[in-house]
């Protein structure tokens, strides 16, 4: 009698850790509708284009606020690091996009793992005040050392065509879009599978009980680093690609209201399913642009009056509808075998 | 002779003005049923505390398997062999036993750090998983988030994750606090089905199930190591009598 049962039990019990890993229909048509919406709205590329970099930028932030529950109020030291290393590069003669990004997001990387430790004390009103003090200070190194960063008048450069055929920027938005999207589709599935790791599942456990992740052997000291260090590298590899298809940066990219924004998004978006940024960005940005339209002096007491009610009237609820729906639409077979 | 599987050898903790751990030597020895019982405000937390290394001792020493742990992290501890349980509940509520357990067994077998492999992605952790899920019975739970499980089955995933963690010493704190009755068995059960070769040391109240498990009894009282015994010897004991079994018996 054990026997089917124990397999039928390994089968559901597998099929059950597996569950999150599996990539659903709604997220690939989530995808291309992204990308038809690219191509379906050439004159909007420039906005799609930021709400994809921005969305990003929000991913990065979910890496560690999401799935970690370490909250952060300066995540734009790390835009701003990536920008200006792939605009320092650019201007350099280094033109190459790639190299820019990459470089972006190393620097970024770099910082985050050397600012991480100090996260790992206290509480979360500390982790606010450091990470607030490090883009505080990162802002203005940027500010003073004008010699390598354009000081407040910013830089201004010229970027290679990517991969030396495809023109981003002002001659090429929507190849500047496209850019974009490859590089956030391929950040995300990699984000969507460290979520679904072991790794992933620590971090989890770190959110929900660090006490008890302690007591099971998770070192969460270097969990945190490391998915610090992964995050700031995202945020980075944002900046760069704002960099690039802005040909553009200023010293605003430091500014606390960049910080602020992406979280705005992340939980206007939700927190700790991944797509909540991308959602949040874009909610966000085109609101922002609709609203602003209409009543360009206004547009801040809306999305203000948004926000206090999604976080008070039913943020949970608002912000766990795509997640209830993908369950809803989830494989018959794992349902019914609880059942 | 083999070393102990735990042993306290001096320790002192003090709070302020306050000696919580009053110099406490005692050894669990490898597959003991030991008890840790004392009155309330004897140190039994405090003791936990020391034991697992969530508090630094004043003075004294912690070995574990004749190895020196008393500077190692509480992680580290667990991955050499002592794991401990909670008197209060402390689970992942959204995530379901299943993950729990498959989140300890991947941190015991060094795979914790993996971010690539997809969760429970090996037959053998996914096997281990169900066997644990069937010992302490919570088979057609397992994808239930675990805040919305009855109490007992908490209690009993309490168990099971310090069970899935391997150790060859387990800290029982008060494993059957706040159970309902009709829940109290399954408890008793799984306590009693525990693998045989594992160290355990329960840290009790409850007089029945300390006497009905334990085959060696410690007594700490004022943060001091008051007497140790069979459970006979210490039930006649008139000293243990006079500080907690009569308190007891009164309340």
């Amino acid at each position: 009698m054990s026997a089917p049962d124990a397999t039928e039990t390994t089968r559901r019990v597998a099929a059950h850790l597996h569950r999150r890993a599996r990539w659903r229909w709604p997220e690939i048509v989530f995808w291309l509708a992204v990308l038809a919406v690219i191509f379906a709205l050439p004159s909007r590329d420039a906005i799609i284009n930021e709400a994809l970099i921005a969305g990003l930028f929000a991913l990065s932030l979910d890496l560690i606020l999401g799935l970690t529950g370490i909250v952060s109020l300066g995540h734009a030291a790390f835009l701003g690091l990536g920008a200006y290393s792939a605009a320092v590069l650019a201007s350099n003669g280094f033109a190459d996009p790639l190299l820019g990004l990459a470089l972006g997001a190393a620097v970024a990387a770099i910082v985050g793992f050397v600012t991480a430790p100090l996260l790992l004390r206290g509480g979360d009103l500390t982790r606010l005040m450091v990470t607030l003090g490090v883009s505080l200070m990162l802002g203005e190194l940027a500010n003073r050392n004008g010699w390598l960063t354009g000081g407040a008048d910013g830089l201004n450069f010229s970027i290679a065509p990517l991969l030396g055929l495809f023109p981003i920027g002002f001659t090429g938005q929507r190849n500047a879009a496209l850019y974009s999207f490859a590089v956030l589709f391929i950040l995300f599935a990699t984000a969507r599978r460290l979520a679904t790791s072991p790794f992933g599942l620590s971090l989890a456990a770190i959110r929900e009980n660090r006490l008890r992740a302690g007591a099971l052997g998770v070192g969460a000291s270097r969990r945190i680093v490391a998915i610090y260090t992964v995050a700031a590298a995202y945020a980075g590899a944002a900046g760069a690609l704002l960099a690039q298809t802005t040909q553009i940066v200023s010293l605003d990219l430091f500014d606390f209201h960049r910080s602020a924004d992406v979280m705005l998004m992340l939980i206007i978006g939700g927190a700790g399913y991944l797509y909540g940024g991308l959602i949040g960005a874009a909610a966000f940005i085109v609101l922002r642009d609709v609203i602003s339209a209409a009543t360009p002096e206004y547009w801040e007491f809306w999305i203000g009056l948004a926000l206090v009610i999604l976080v008070l009237a039913g943020r949970e609820r608002i912000a766990a509808a795509p997640r209830r729906l993908v369950v809803l639409l989830a494989p018959r077979a794992t349902r019914r075998g609880v059942a | 002779m083999s070393a102990p599987a735990l042993e306290a050898r001096g320790l002192v903790r003090h709070f302020g003005a306050l000696i919580a751990t009053d110099d406490v030597s005692f050894a669990v020895e490898p597959g003991a049923r030991q008890a840790l019982i004392g009155p309330n405000g004897a140190g039994k937390t405090t003791l936990i505390n020391l034991l697992t290394g969530v508090l630094t001792p004043t003075a004294g020493q912690v070995w574990l398997q004749g190895r020196d742990v008393t500077h190692l992290t509480p992680s580290a501890r667990v991955r050499m062999g002592l794991s401990r349980t909670f008197q209060i509940n402390q689970l992942f509520p959204d995530l379901t036993p299943a993950e729990s357990l498959a989140l300890a067994i991947s941190e015991r077998n060094g795979s914790g750090a993996d971010f690539w492999r997809i969760v429970g992605g090996r037959p053998e952790i996914v096997a281990e998983i169900e066997g644990l899920l069937t010992r302490f019975g919570l088979e057609s739970d397992f994808d239930r988030p675990t805040r919305d499980l009855p109490y007992g089955k908490q209690r009993l995933l309490e168990i099971a994750l310090a069970l899935a963690t391997r150790p060859q010493v387990l800290l029982l704190d008060e494993p059957a606090a706040g159970v309902p009755e009709e829940e109290r068995q399954d408890i008793l059960a799984a306590l009693a089905a525990l693998p045989s070769d594992v160290a355990i040391l329960l840290i009790e109240h409850d007089m029945d199930l300390v006497f009905n498990f334990a085959e060696r009894i410690s007594v700490l009282v004022a943060g001091k190591l008051l007497t140790e015994g069979a459970p006979e010897a210490i039930a006649a004991d008139e000293r243990v009598r006079g500080v907690y079994l009569g308190e007891d018996a009164h309340g």
